[in-house]
């Protein structure tokens, strides 16, 4: 695999740490691998605009990204009018599959998507320490 | 291990679901000692099979017996039996675990058999230009993308896991499928997103200088009015 090029996304502008996308491209073929039913996946800023992806050629990262964070952002509104506490993830369950979306600190949002036979419990117990490993990279 | 698990099961006649860890696991659901009903992430459920593909007269068996297929082939790690989970209303009239057992191993003989040995949860095989499929494999090859295993391409067309396996390991036989190279990064970096900015901060009115100075009024200075 060649380096991939290193470059700033937007809202890391003025900060000193530029991106690893090895770091980021390792984690996202790694949780595909794990677990079983995983399909695509993309790496967003919280704006929707995607920093990387790993999707199949009739998945567009740029509507996944673009969705994922008005879901993200209704999701995020709920919690806190229903005072929960802090949003994690949301899921949306589908006859074929599912979409789960994942907040990375204030930042970003890790999009998952998978097959009827997802393994949820362990997307859910994997993608604990992967997004902790996201969030360690993309900020300084 | 899931044998004896399985039989110790029906030994105890429990109403309960044997949880089984691994990659991919699965549960088997007993009632009075009965296999009624086999999941795993492994394999798709009755619901996902396509009706037009695998016709047989008991698909619900057929389903089971693939989905325990799905869980001996992948890793076990460990098993535990649930009887605090839901009893999920039977599907069928339960099958006898000595009989499923053996459906299983009569399917993991027929992919050990088979030319080019697969696991359904690791290779992802991708076409290789040579030789043309037979008719009824053609689907299997479109989907080959080389992102998917096996696994994903059956629940892609709906169709058994051990019977896709089976075709992809002929079709790895027969060089018409090949095996893409692990541990590549197959998406992409979206270096678009690195042209746009976020809004920059309006300047304080304080630094700001006017390109064209509107004139300032000064006392003593005013014209004349009309």
């Amino acid at each position: 695999m060649g380096r991939l090029a290193w470059r700033r996304p937007a809202f890391l502008k003025g900060k000193r740490k530029n991106v690893d996308y090895d770091a980021l491209a390792v984690e996202l073929r790694k949780l595909r691998e794990t677990v079983a039913g995983v399909t695509d996946t993309v790496i967003a800023a919280v704006d929707g605009i995607p920093i990387i992806s790993d999707v199949a050629d009739n998945v567009d990262p740029l509507n996944i990204s673009a969705l994922a964070a008005a879901n993200l952002g209704i999701a995020r509104q709920a919690a806190e009018v229903t005072r929960q506490g802090t949003l994690h993830q949301t899921v949306v369950f589908n006859s074929g599959g599912y979409m789960a979306v994942y907040a990375i600190g204030r930042i970003a949002l890790l999009v998952v998507l998978g097959d009827g036979g997802l393994n949820l419990g362990r997307l859910l117990y994997e993608t604990r320490s992967v997004t902790d490993r996201i969030a360690s990279i993309l900020t300084p | 291990m899931l044998a004896h698990a399985v039989t110790q099961c029906h030994a105890d006649r429990i109403n309960a679901a044997l949880v089984v860890t691994g990659d991919p696991g699965g549960v088997v659901n007993f009632r009075d000692g009965a296999v009624i009903a086999v999941h795993s992430p492994g394999a798709p459920g009755v619901a996902m099979l396509s009706a037009t593909v695998d016709v047989q007269a008991d698909r619900v068996g057929a389903a089971m017996a693939d989905a325990a297929f799905a869980i001996t082939v992948g890793g076990i790690s460990h098993y535990l039996v649930d009887d605090t989970a839901d009893v999920l209303s039977p599907t069928s009239a339960g099958i006898s675990p000595t009989r499923l057992l053996g459906q299983v191993a009569v399917r993991l003989a027929e992919l050990a058999a088979s030319p080019c040995p697969v696991s359904p949860y690791r290779e992802r095989p991708v076409p290789t230009g040579r030789g043309e499929p037979a008719a009824e494999l053609r689907e299997i090859v479109a989907h080959a993308t080389g992102r998917r295993t096996a696994r994903d391409i059956a629940f892609a067309i709906g169709r058994g896991v051990h019977s896709v396996t089976v075709d992809v390991a002929r079709l790895l036989g027969d060089d018409v499928l090949a095996l893409a190279p692990a541990a590549v990064f197959t998406g992409r970096v979206h270096h678009e997103a690195g042209a746009l900015r976020p809004r920059a901060s309006p300047p304080r009115p304080a630094d700001v200088v006017p390109a064209d100075p509107l004139p300032v009024r000064r006392p003593g200075r005013a014209g004349r009015g009309p």
